[in-house]
């Protein structure tokens, strides 16, 4: 047959294909090429390497020869299978299971170090065992360990300690080799693995780098569009997780640093005590010597790039330094506010007594953010002076804290010693210096030894401590006490001081009571009454066992400051600090001032007469008036100014440079603060000094049930600044009563605004008019006739408002 | 006569070689790095037209250095390693005199490239270059060459490969060449073109140039797709790729010589040997690290599932998500034998069947294949390895097998993942034939009718993919047409072959041993 011109069709796949074998073959020449329609397959090999001799050679022998020849394969470099030391190093024999081996594919993380040790470690190990042992697995996690925590940096010794828990010495000994055969290595790690991408692409083309995170663009369907959306979201979450576990990971290391340093902090404790070191000599001694740095850059160090960074973790100074710091921020701060007295400045931190709670609060809040650098910046070794004045101050608005990190003094005993005596007298007195002998006005009663503190939002709380005087203590009738002070009034000084530590009397039953009387009268033993600081007017005519002699006793000193002086005298009296002779004196220079001032005053105000003919002097007699009265407090006393001043700027002034002037007589720092803080306190809240005028009035009005008011002092927004105030009495009790009437009298505002302000502004409007000024104290002291001892705040407040209708 | 010390990268020159027949050969081949070990220089060399598993560090004795061929330029591929800047360019990449007359266009744009800094040494220009007519393949290339000047106005840049014929009997001083250096960018096409030598069986006509100009065009090397484990002829562009870095493998009784480059990490690459882990293949750098090692490894067999048994032969499934040290480690080892296999990205989307061998020892890995969980392009393996010590035994054809076992069992057809390498497709072309032969000799004739099967039923029933099945046809030559039908003739002696081939494949895969239930992965997310 002749070979036929036309085209085979198409192979098909589908089609059958006859299959012819030997003999019925046709003959191959009848066959068609079929060149054309069977493309030639690719072999599927790259081109260059299919044209290779070798495989050439081999494809050509087998298409010759229909199998393989032994000189036609191609050749590969040889490989040996002769390892004889195969079944020493693989020891042991392995039975095949009957059963196909399945395993959980999460166990394969054994436990085991990465790190398998050379020969070189071997000689290590050789050496470090004669002095200790070490197994080879032991070295092999230490410096599995070290590998794993360092990346291009080494972890430094000080974390090697961390991470490793072994004994020091052998850490020293192992880090110092693993340091040397780390520098000396060649790869990035003694581990040997393998290089990881980076992120910036520039490892792209590293043909080292093997096993790059497919992170190209997924390929999603395209008839789904949220498929892109929600790959992304996975992606996001997946980074999240991986921050929780980094969170984790670094709260794990913190609490394991926590733990660490509780474990030193013991031991330091137990060799301490080992030593005989109570008194922290030895401790300072090496704290000196220690170069502080290196514990610095250890801390530092192992925590870097650590965000959320926990302070405590064996950082010795930080903390005392800061609180340092702080300190003398506040110290700072006081002198700008000296200057500009505003709302938001009411704090007014001239009494010691009120730092602390800013400084814990920062150092608190620093608790929070890591600073390593802080310890570099200040002395190590610790300040007296904030020592001091922590114990200076022990019933703080926020009792004092230890903290972590910080050091502390041994009670200097020598000081608060030195005093007394009498050793029970002295025990006594250790619990002077956080709890005083209470008494409550109302109810009256003692309540015990009893610590004030200021809580939140300017609560006043007490702190009860149960002490072996307590049966007696509640035996005391708040009458016998306030015979007691009344009969006490003659002496200036003790009186206010004597009535409170009357309690004194009746809870040392255990001591003799004359004995007890004694330490009171001369001012050894302490106790206070949350009461009122004028005990001459107020309380005294409420208290129907008092005798009129006591206002007659302020009717004495009846100048406007008076009552500033009574409050400074209350300031004294609660420290404690100052014995009698210094009072008299001080308070002939209060009153000699007082006089100058006055004098001034009323120069001033004569001069300022030109405007308001006859109300000022109205006025003026009213206020003196009303000092002789009732006012005996600095609050009185600022009521008065402010009234008196409401016309005139400069009359406050003057009353300024009166708070001024006794600051500086009387040297103490507190009662000239309390009285600043009323001042600001007018100052703040009165757009219109006619507010201020009834406030003020009222506080005198009120004073009986000051000590509750405190605890009044809520979370009014207006109270703000009133609070701060009240902090800064908190210490001196009497103080804050000054205060704290205006605070009730805030309550008040804030229930009605509208009508109160109007009415304020009403009053400031005829502020001029001198029955304006009469009635407001009339009002107040209506309100004191009213007012009831057993009275509560609420009571007070019922009557502000009265006392605004009025106006 | 060059000196021992002008002999630099890219030049070529006859090497000495013994070939398998313990004859001496002198094939030629290319100098792609030099080394100086204690005063004595070393040379790795590529036989051309050999296999790069065959490179070797050289003495210069066995350099024939009457007829050394100097490359013309240095070039800008950047200097990894401390070897020089130059990418091995070889002489004749480089364009004759005739050449720049035969092709004006190409002077103009080469012009504004640099030169060599230095040349080779003036005697080595006028060294009688042994006649050669080449066909020559340039690509000019801008993606690969730095981006030339605007050419001349009316100069045409060819866009195709071009086939020059090159007298290089032409003495042509080195240094004088330099305008001319760089015109033609060196790539893998060029050096591929260079291979046709006299003598050689290759037919010009059968070079796909369309397909070569596509496979070189991507010069800048770009991430390689995310799909698959093997890789085009991208890494020939990168010395270091090009380059055996390890000098010898020890794992378990073998000591195994790398053919080519492996990433394991550098600091390992000096070592004279490395040692594995036989059973979880973790590296080590000496032998006491690997004592170390096995006494906290109490791997016997790879960590996977057994899927398969019989006799001593398991199968393991490894998934390379689930269990990356092992999979990771396990392509360290394979790169050192697998030309084309590329590791740039993770082993998540693969599975990993080892063979083993079962001793008291435990199950000693024989080979491997990796194969795709997802694979869009009806790959049933991805890379496929039998280790040295254990080639040549029929056991890549039992690794075949199974690959094709599972496919069966999956109910869809496979291909491996090209491009293959010569052994894989000796084996693959091997394992088809005789699949397919199987088959058509155990046709019976019913009734009297001649047996008949359509490519698709050997397709369906052997899961090879019907174009391999087309192609094993091609190339037995069993197809024809005949009658205006296609027809499959058996031959006498194909059948012969067959017998003979069949008894010596003892090592057979057993369908029922194989205990395997396929995922569908598709449903899991991605891998």
């Amino acid at each position: 047959m002749s070979k036929l011109s036309f085209r085979a069709r198409a192979l098909d796949a589908a089609k059958p294909l006859p299959i012819y074998r030997g003999k019925d073959m046709p003959d191959l020449n009848d066959c068609v090429s079929i060149n054309r329609a069977v493309p030639q397959m690719p072999t599927g090999m790259e081109k260059e390497e299919e044209s290779e001799h070798h495989l050439q050679r081999a494809i050509s022998a087998q298409q010759v020869f229909r199998e393989k020849k032994e000189s036609m394969v191609i050749p590969v470099p040889e490989a040996e299978s002769n390892v004889n030391y195969y079944n020493r190093l693989y020891k042991g024999e392995f039975k095949q299971p009957k059963q196909f081996i399945h395993i959980q594919p999460f166990n394969l993380d054994n436990e085991q170090p990465d790190y398998d040790m050379d020969s070189e470690d071997e000689t290590l190990l050789n050496r470090l065992n004669r002095k200790m042992e070490i197994k080879p697995l032991q070295f092999e996690i230490m410096v599995d360990r070290l590998e794993k925590a360092s990346s291009s940096q080494l972890v430094t010794l000080q974390e090697a300690k961390l991470l490793l828990n072994e004994d020091d010495y052998l850490i020293k000994a192992v880090y110092d080799y693993w340091v040397r055969k780390r520098k000396n290595c060649r790869g990035p790690s003694l581990i040997p693995q393998i290089k990881q991408e980076k992120r910036d692409g520039s490892t792209n083309n590293d043909p080292y780098v093997a096993f790059r995170r497919r992170t190209e663009k997924m390929q999603t369907r395209k008839n789904r569009k949220n498929d892109e959306a929600s790959y992304e979201k996975m992606l996001k979450l997946r980074r999240e997780f991986s921050r929780a576990i980094t969170i984790l990971e670094m709260i794990k290391r913190r609490e394991k640093t926590k733990r660490e340093l509780l474990h030193l902090t013991l031991e330091v404790v137990e060799k301490r005590y080992h030593l005989g070191d109570y008194g922290g000599e030895i401790l300072n001694e090496v704290k000196l010597n220690r170069p502080e740095k290196e514990m610095s850059t250890a801390s530092s160090a192992l925590h870097n790039g650590n965000h959320h960074k926990v302070q405590e973790c064996k950082v010795k100074h930080p903390h005392h330094s800061s609180l340092k710091e702080e300190v003398s921020d506040v110290v700072r701060q006081k002198k700008k506010y000296l200057k500009k007295p505003k709302i938001e400045c009411v704090v007014t931190p001239q009494q010691p007594s009120a730092e602390p709670l800013p400084v814990i609060s920062k150092s608190d809040i620093k608790q929070y953010d890591f600073h390593s650098s802080d310890e570099d910046e200040f002395p190590q070794v610790p300040s007296p002076a904030s020592e001091a004045e922590e114990e200076n101050d022990p019933d703080g608005p926020c009792a004092f804290r230890r903290r972590a990190g910080c050091q502390y003094y041994a009670p200097r005993l020598d000081q608060t010693n030195s005093s007394y005596e009498n050793s029970e007298l002295a025990e006594l007195d250790k619990l002077r210096f956080r709890h005083c002998l209470t008494t409550l006005t109302i109810p009256r009663r003692c309540i015990g030894f009893a610590r004030r503190r200021i809580g939140r939002g300017g609560r006043v709380i007490m702190d009860r401590i149960s002490t072996e005087h307590d049966p007696v203590l509640r035996q005391i009738d708040p009458e016998m006490l306030n015979s007691f002070s009344s009969s006490s009034q003659t002496l200036d000084f003790s009186s206010n001081f004597s009535r409170t530590n009357a309690s004194n009397k009746h809870c040392e039953n255990r001591l003799s009571l004359s004995e007890i009387l004694s330490n009171i009268r001369s001012c050894r033993l302490q106790c206070f009454q949350p009461r009122l600081l004028n005990p001459q007017d107020s309380d005294s005519e409420e208290c129907t066992s008092r005798k009129p002699g006591q206002t007659v006793n302020n009717k004495r000193v009846s100048a406007a400051s008076v009552a500033l002086l009574n409050t400074s005298k209350n300031g004294i009296s609660v420290t404690g600090g100052i014995t009698e002779e210094q009072f008299q004196t001080h308070q002939q220079q209060l009153v000699q001032m007082q006089r100058q001032q006055l004098a001034q005053l009323q120069q001033k105000q004569q001069s300022q007469h030109s405007s308001q003919q006859t109300h000022p002097k109205a006025q003026g007699s009213s206020t003196s008036d009303c000092m002789s009265k009732t006012l005996d407090s600095a609050s009185a006393h600022f009521a008065a100014s402010a009234v008196v001043s409401a016309p005139a700027p400069g009359r406050t002034e003057v009353t300024k440079e009166q708070n001024t002037s006794h600051n500086n007589i009387n040297g103490v720092v507190q009662p000239s603060g309390t009285s600043r803080t009323l001042y600001s306190t007018n100052m703040a809240l009165s757009s219109s000094p006619g507010i201020s005028t009834v406030q003020l009035v009222r506080t005198v009005g009120h004073t009986t049930t000051n000590h509750l008011i405190p605890a009044l002092c809520t979370s009014s927004p207006q109270t703000l600044p009133m609070n701060n105030s009240c902090l800064t009495n908190a210490v001196h009790l009497n103080n804050v009563s000054v205060v704290s009437p205006v605070n009730v009298h805030i309550n008040t505002r804030t229930s009605a605004p509208s009508p109160t302000a109007l009415k304020l502004a009403t009053v400031a409007a005829s502020m001029d008019r001198v029955p304006k000024v009469t009635p407001s104290s009339a009002i107040s002291s209506i309100a004191r006739e009213n007012h009831e001892p057993e009275r509560l705040g609420l009571n007070g407040i019922a009557e502000t408002t009265v006392a605004m209708e009025v106006t | 006569m060059a000196e021992v010390g002008e002999v630099s990268e890219g030049c070529r020159l006859p090497v000495l070689r013994r070939n398998q027949d313990n004859e001496d050969e002198w094939p030629l081949a290319e100098i792609l790095s030099v080394k100086d070990i204690s005063g004595r220089k070393l040379f790795y060399v590529h036989y051309i037209d050999f296999n790069k598993r065959l490179d070797e560090w050289v003495t210069h004795d066995r350099l024939d250095l009457k007829r050394v061929q100097v490359p013309r330029k240095e070039a800008k591929t950047p200097t990894k390693n401390g070897l020089p800047g130059s990418r091995p360019g070889s002489p004749e990449r480089d364009p004759r005199k005739s050449l720049d007359l035969a092709l004006p266009a190409a002077p103009a744009s080469g012009k504004s490239l640099p030169g060599p800094p230095g040349p080779p040494g003036s005697g080595t220009g006028t060294v009688p270059v042994p006649v050669q007519i080449t066909l020559r393949f340039h690509l000019p290339k801008e993606s690969e060459a730095e981006p030339p000047p605007a050419p001349p106005p009316g100069s045409q840049r060819p866009t195709k490969r071009k086939v020059e014929v090159v007298s290089p009997a032409t003495p042509v001083p080195a240094a004088t060449e330099t305008s001319q250096a760089s015109v033609f960018p060196q790539n893998g096409s060029a050096r591929r073109a260079v291979a046709a030598q006299p003598g050689r069986k290759r037919k010009s006509a059968c070079l796909g140039t369309d397909e070569d100009s596509q496979d070189s065009s991507d010069g800048a090397p770009s991430a390689p797709r995310m799909t698959g484990s093997l890789v085009s002829d991208r890494s020939h562009d990168d010395i270091v790729t090009r380059m055996k870095n390890i000098e010898c493998i020890e794992l378990g009784r073998h000591r195994l010589k790398p053919w080519y480059f492996s990433p394991y990490p550098q600091e390992l690459t000096a070592l004279p040997v490395l040692y594995l882990c036989e059973f979880c293949l973790k590296y080590g750098h000496s032998l006491r690290c690997l004592q170390r090692h096995l006494t906290k490894c109490d791997l016997r067999h790879p960590p996977g599932n057994e899927i398969y048994r019989k006799g001593t032969i398991s199968f393991f499934e490894i998934d390379g998500r689930k269990n990356k040290s092992y999979s990771q480690n396990l392509c360290l080892l394979a790169k050192c034998f697998l030309d084309h296999k590329t590791l740039y990205y993770d082993t998540d989307p693969f599975l990993f069947y080892v063979m083993t061998e079962y001793d008291c020892k435990g199950f000693h890995i024989v080979g491997y294949f990796s194969k795709e969980k997802e694979s869009t392009e009806d790959y049933n393996v991805a890379c496929i390895l039998t280790l040295p010590p254990y080639q040549r035994r029929g056991y890549g054809k039992l690794l075949i097998e199974f690959s094709y076992e599972l496919s069966k069992v999956e109910g869809k057809t496979g291909t491996p993942e090209k491009p293959l390498s010569d052994l894989g497709l000796l084996s693959y072309r091997s394992y088809w034939s005789q699949t397919i032969l199987e088959i058509l000799m155990g046709l019976k004739a019913e009734g009297g009718e001649r047996p008949q099967i359509t490519i698709n039923e050997i397709s369906e029933i052997t899961s090879i993919k019907k174009e391999d099945v087309i192609s094993t046809l091609q190339y037995l030559n069993l197809i024809n047409y005949y009658k205006g039908q296609y027809i499959l003739t058996l031959s006498e002696d194909i059948v012969e072959g067959h017998e003979r081939a069949m008894l010596k494949r003892v090592l057979r895969i057993d369908a029922k041993c194989l205990h395997f239930t396929p995922k569908d992965w598709s449903k899991r997310g991605k891998w």
